[in-house]
């Protein structure tokens, strides 16, 4: 009898209760990916007035302002990947090194650790004033490698981070194999580690790459409105109420984080994925 | 690698950010002492802190970056957790269900901003569904929801991103853990309540003290998200900075470099704090844990 009934609950309890939770779940998926498809919309929409929830006529040319030569927004796209570019470049070359040295236990470490991680997390505004400043007095303001310089404060933090990673989970073993069956230096380098480091270092200069991507007040202070990127150039088209164009160039600006993630999603080690989940944050 | 070797390699990191980083903070604490005026001689004084501990737009400002970042904080730490349990059993679909639920994530402060304003904005999308339910008569009808006293858009636009990250957090922190803890206090006797209360939240108390330190940091120092959403009066410090820093009055540039050196002290010392709360916290356990092993 006893026995009848806990069967009779335990069934119960493996259809009903699954199925409210999973309500639930898709409701809050809903509400937390919906705020994404107006700017689909929007960067299509050609006359969408109040109060209709949906374009009553379509049109291509947000996108084809985009795409224009002489437009601001292709040449906001140029600097973007510029500044960027740079910025990783140079941050993955400090940080190669740096990341070595940071996979090691010695002494003082996490001191070190700390500072190299500390200028990520405060907020920029006084650095980049002071920056402004300091590369007023020389000459370099309003440049690309100024404003790509100034993009280091946030991106070489998380790129040491993630390539000390890379090279903390490096086993010796392989090194001292190969030096066993008589590897010299540069060859045990170049087909030893090197392969092994290339999907994590890979990882590192894209997080760089964005974390650079999505800088905004970096830019704004000290490019001096010579070097426009694509956030300050949405924000000039949300000022001025060009909502479609405003929607396209959005488009643009997220496209490279998003396939990044989707590329990576299933790939990422689970420490790399706390780091590129606080990049991503702290990155804006 | 030798000790040398070492300090070779950790250099050009460590110039870079003691020029960078290091280099900007200095200037902007020399400019807040008046030693880098933009017309007439240089001084040192306090004048700019002095005037604008008597400016009533500071502490307005003060008060409404508190707010943003305490409601944001709060609102992002309890998606978190709210959405960790939610998401963490096993289900079907989960990792399509994960990955429309963390559309966020990739998404940068910038354009979460600008999605607020399309989403929430007078003539936005649930004003227009409001008025396709009958509720709202006109644009001038929707209650302010960007641009208002509250920063509501401001809390809205950091409490959807923050909150996701939260949430892979806290998702991360409790794959580490396991469940063999909670299956414990369960075959103990304990209720679901419980369970949450004296198992499961105990256990990510760290990476929820943590991830709250982070997202209150940002929140109170983080420019774009006021910029766009925010109001003349109140404004957040960050703004505020920005506009004393390029007013048409140059001396005022002193000012704005004490309201950013503001800012990054306030934000690093609830960063310290969390890391000495957090480092308490353990050593608090394992003295415990010490007792209760002889």
């Amino acid at each position: 009898m006893t026995h009848v009934r806990l069967r009779i609950r335990s069934v119960s309890g493996a259809t009903q209760a699954p199925s409210r939770a999973a309500l639930l779940r898709w409701m809050v998926v809903l509400l937390f990916a919906a705020p994404i498809v107006p700017l689909l919309l929007w960067s299509v929409a050609d006359v969408w007035r109040w109060p209709s929830l949906w374009p009553s006529t379509w049109s291509a040319s947000a996108w084809q302002s985009v795409l224009d030569p002489g437009g601001r927004a292709l040449s906001a796209l140029t600097d973007s990947l510029a500044v960027s570019g740079l910025s990783a470049l140079v941050s993955m070359a400090i940080a190669l090194p740096a990341g070595r040295a940071l996979a090691e236990p010695w002494r003082g470490r996490s001191a070190v650790r700390a500072l190299v991680v500390g200028p990520a997390l405060v907020p920029p505004i006084a650095v980049a004033m002071g920056l402004q400043t300091a590369f007023a007095r020389v000459g370099l303001v309003d440049t690309i490698p100024a404003v790509a310089a100034s993009h280091l404060v946030p991106t070489l933090p998380y790129a040491t981070l993630l390539t000390a990673a890379a090279f903390g989970r490096l086993s010796p073993a392989w090194d001292d194999l190969a030096r066993s069956l008589g590897a010299g230096r540069w060859s045990r380098w170049w087909r030893v580690t090197a392969p092994m480091l290339a999907p994590t270092i890979g990882l590192a200069t894209s997080f760089a790459f964005l974390v650079s991507w999505s800088q905004y007040l970096f830019t704004l202070l000290v490019g001096g409105g010579r070097v426009v990127t694509l956030p300050l150039q949405l924000y000039a088209y949300v000022g001025a109420g060009e909502h479609a164009r405003a929607a396209a160039i959005a488009c643009v600006f997220i496209a490279p984080p998003m396939l990044l993630l989707a590329l990576l999603g299933r790939s990422l080690a689970e420490d790399d994925l706390a780091v590129g989940a606080s990049a991503a944050e702290a990155g804006g | 690698m030798t000790r040398v070797g070492r300090a070779i390699a950790l250099a050009p990191a460590l110039l870079v950010i003691a020029v960078l980083f290091g280099g900007g903070l200095w200037m902007a604490a020399l400019q807040s002492v008046g030693r880098l005026p933009m017309t007439g001689p240089s001084t040192t004084s306090l004048d700019a802190y002095r005037t604008l501990v008597g400016r009533p737009e500071l502490w307005a400002s003060v008060r409404f970056s508190l707010w943003i970042a305490l409601a944001s904080t709060a609102v992002a730490a309890a998606i978190g957790v709210g959405a960790a349990l939610l998401f963490r059993p096993r289900f079907r679909a989960r990792r399509v269900a994960l990955a429309l639920f963390g559309v966020a994530l990739p998404v940068p402060y910038a354009v979460a901003a600008v999605l607020v304003t399309l989403g929430l904005g007078q003539s936005g999308l649930v004003a227009r569904i409001g008025n396709a339910l009958g509720l709202i008569g006109s644009p001038a009808a929707m209650p302010a929801l960007t641009q208002d006293p509250y920063g509501f858009g401001i809390i809205v636009a950091y409490g959807w991103k923050a909150g996701v990250f939260m949430a892979f957090v806290l998702l991360g922190a409790m794959r580490r853990t396991g469940t063999l803890a909670e299956e414990a206090a369960r075959t103990l006797g304990a209720g679901r309540w419980q369970r949450l209360r004296h198992v499961t939240l105990p256990a990510l108390a760290p990476s929820l003290g943590a991830g709250s330190a982070l997202v209150f940091a940002f929140a109170f120092g983080s420019f774009e998200v006021p910029f766009l959403l925010g109001r003349r009066l109140p404004q957040a410090l960050p703004v505020l900075a920005w506009r004393s820093f390029v007013d048409i009055d140059l001396a005022r540039r002193d000012e704005a470099a004490a309201v950013g050196l503001l800012i990054a002290f306030v934000a690093a010392a609830v960063l310290l704090l969390a890391v000495g709360g957090s480092r308490l916290v353990v050593a608090h356990r394992a003295g415990a844990l010490r007792r209760a092993i002889p």
